[in-house]
């Protein structure tokens, strides 16, 4: 017994399907992460972009080394779903929490972010495994989009980060041992939403199409 | 108890006696303050005194109004996780300003920004104390302003051979456990310091895991008067 020892850097491979590892959800953890999420640039609106804004673009993201010059605005307040997806693999994410923007005066921070860190439970990963996660946002469009299923049915405008694998997650682990603290998610980088058409005008485009098409052809006899 | 031998940390600064004389009953309350070093990073501390409000938005107010505590993030413990409770950078509001904080409980505290001391000012709890301790994980601290140690001192005597006592060393969970054959407290490598029949010495405004496995809950009391 006096040669207990602290199992918090354990990594039981095989456990998972027991686990209740713990995130701790946010893209504000202050002093070593502030990470916005950005609407698609009108200027080349089908163009996701990726990577830690520069700061020229926007104050006080941090880390503060980042290059990318996101043409659209800091999504901002209710009309932007945000949706952790989550699991033991890159192949059984699941959603696991929802929430919409903050809001701000101007395009500036907190926009982009949302509020808060929450703790999450992800399931089938053990304490002190790693889990993987992935952020997605869109245009609820007037909080009638619901879910990721619905935004590729309907073709709103939306993004997701990388998949990207978290540090051992906080709790207790299958053989008893305590993890913590929990780890946080800091290990995605900023990204944009596309924008995607209504289908109305994706019709009427296709009508042109078509229609020129058909004068050419008949030109062509 | 060993009073005269504890660091009392506590400075008291009032002893407010009240009276009804009419059915001459007497109260006596003392309330003081007691200075808790916050260094960078994570830090397992502890309300040492009660405020009345214990909020987190209460006991951390000067520190957030200062700036010091502006993006720290209190973390407690739900019997499995821990839970996060964010202080806003941007409008310095607390996710869950009602939060409660009282003497006996230990909290995470992520310091974001330069190491700060905070204030903890409120009443010596007095009295019987008591608390329940449950099976499995829970966060703690002493149930009265004291440094001392945690079965002579502070009053938790039904420790059950096997539980252990995890300290903080800024980065990891440092155990002491009491041993199954012998039933002393196993030693403890410094800074910590831990005696095999006292116990481990718990600082004070300073939390601490306990892991439970006699079977059971078991019952911290404590008797304390401030003499």
């Amino acid at each position: 017994m006096k040669k207990l020892f602290v199992v918090a850097a354990l990594s039981l491979t095989g456990l998972s399907a027991f686990g209740q590892g713990v995130l701790n959800f946010g893209t504000t953890f202050t002093g070593s992460f502030v990470m916005p999420i950005f609407n698609y640039d009108p200027a080349n609106p089908f163009q996701p972009q990726f990577g830690i804004p520069s700061t020229a673009r926007v104050t006080g993201v941090i880390p503060n080394i980042g290059t990318v010059n996101y043409g659209g605005a800091l999504l901002q307040g209710t009309g932007f779903t945000l949706q952790l997806w989550a699991g033991s693999s890159a192949a059984t994410l699941q959603p696991l929490y929802t929430t919409t923007f903050r809001t701000a005066t101007a395009d500036k921070l907190p926009a982009g972010l949302i509020s808060g860190v929450t703790s999450l439970v992800i399931p089938g990963v053990d304490a002190g495994q790693q889990a993987w996660y992935q952020l997605r946002a869109w245009n609820n469009e007037d909080g009638t989009v619901t879910s990721w299923n619905q935004v590729l049915n309907v073709f709103a405008d939306h993004g997701s980060s990388a998949i990207v694998q978290s540090g051992p997650l906080g709790g207790i682990d299958f053989t008893g041992g305590v993890h913590v603290p929990n780890p946080n998610s800091t290990d995605w980088v900023s990204f944009s939403l596309i924008h995607i058409p209504e289908p109305t005008s994706v019709a009427l485009v296709g009508l042109g199409v078509a229609m020129l098409i058909i004068r050419q052809g008949k030109r062509s006899h | 108890m060993k009073t005269k031998t504890l660091f009392f940390a506590v400075a008291l600064a009032a002893s407010v006696v009240t009276s009804r004389a009419q059915s001459n009953v007497y109260s006596q309350n003392v309330v003081g303050y007691v200075n808790v070093p916050v260094p960078v990073g994570y830090s397992l501390i502890a309300n040492p005194l009660n405020a009345g409000n214990n909020s987190v938005s209460n006991v951390f107010k000067a520190a957030v109004d200062g700036g010091a505590a502006v993006g720290s993030t209190v973390y407690t413990w739900t019997g499995t996780s821990l839970v996060p409770n964010q202080n806003d950078q941007f409008d310095t509001t607390w996710q869950n300003p009602t939060l409660s904080l009282p003497p006996g409980l230990g909290f995470f505290f992520y310091n974001p920004n330069a190491r700060f001391t905070n204030t903890f000012v409120g009443e010596v709890n007095q009295g019987a104390l008591s608390k329940i301790i449950p099976l499995g994980y829970s966060v703690h601290s002493s149930l009265i302003p004291l440094t001392g140690y945690l079965q002579t001192d502070l009053g938790l005597t039904n420790a059950a051979p096997g539980d252990t006592v995890y300290l903080w060393n800024g980065a990891n969970l440092v155990p002491c456990a009491k041993d199954l054959f012998d039933f002393t407290w196993q030693p403890l490598p410094p800074p910590y310091s831990c005696d095999p029949v006292q116990g481990p010495l718990i600082p004070i405004g300073t939390g601490f895991f306990y892991q439970g496995q006699s079977g059971s809950s078991i019952s911290w009391l404590r008797n304390f008067t401030v003499q």
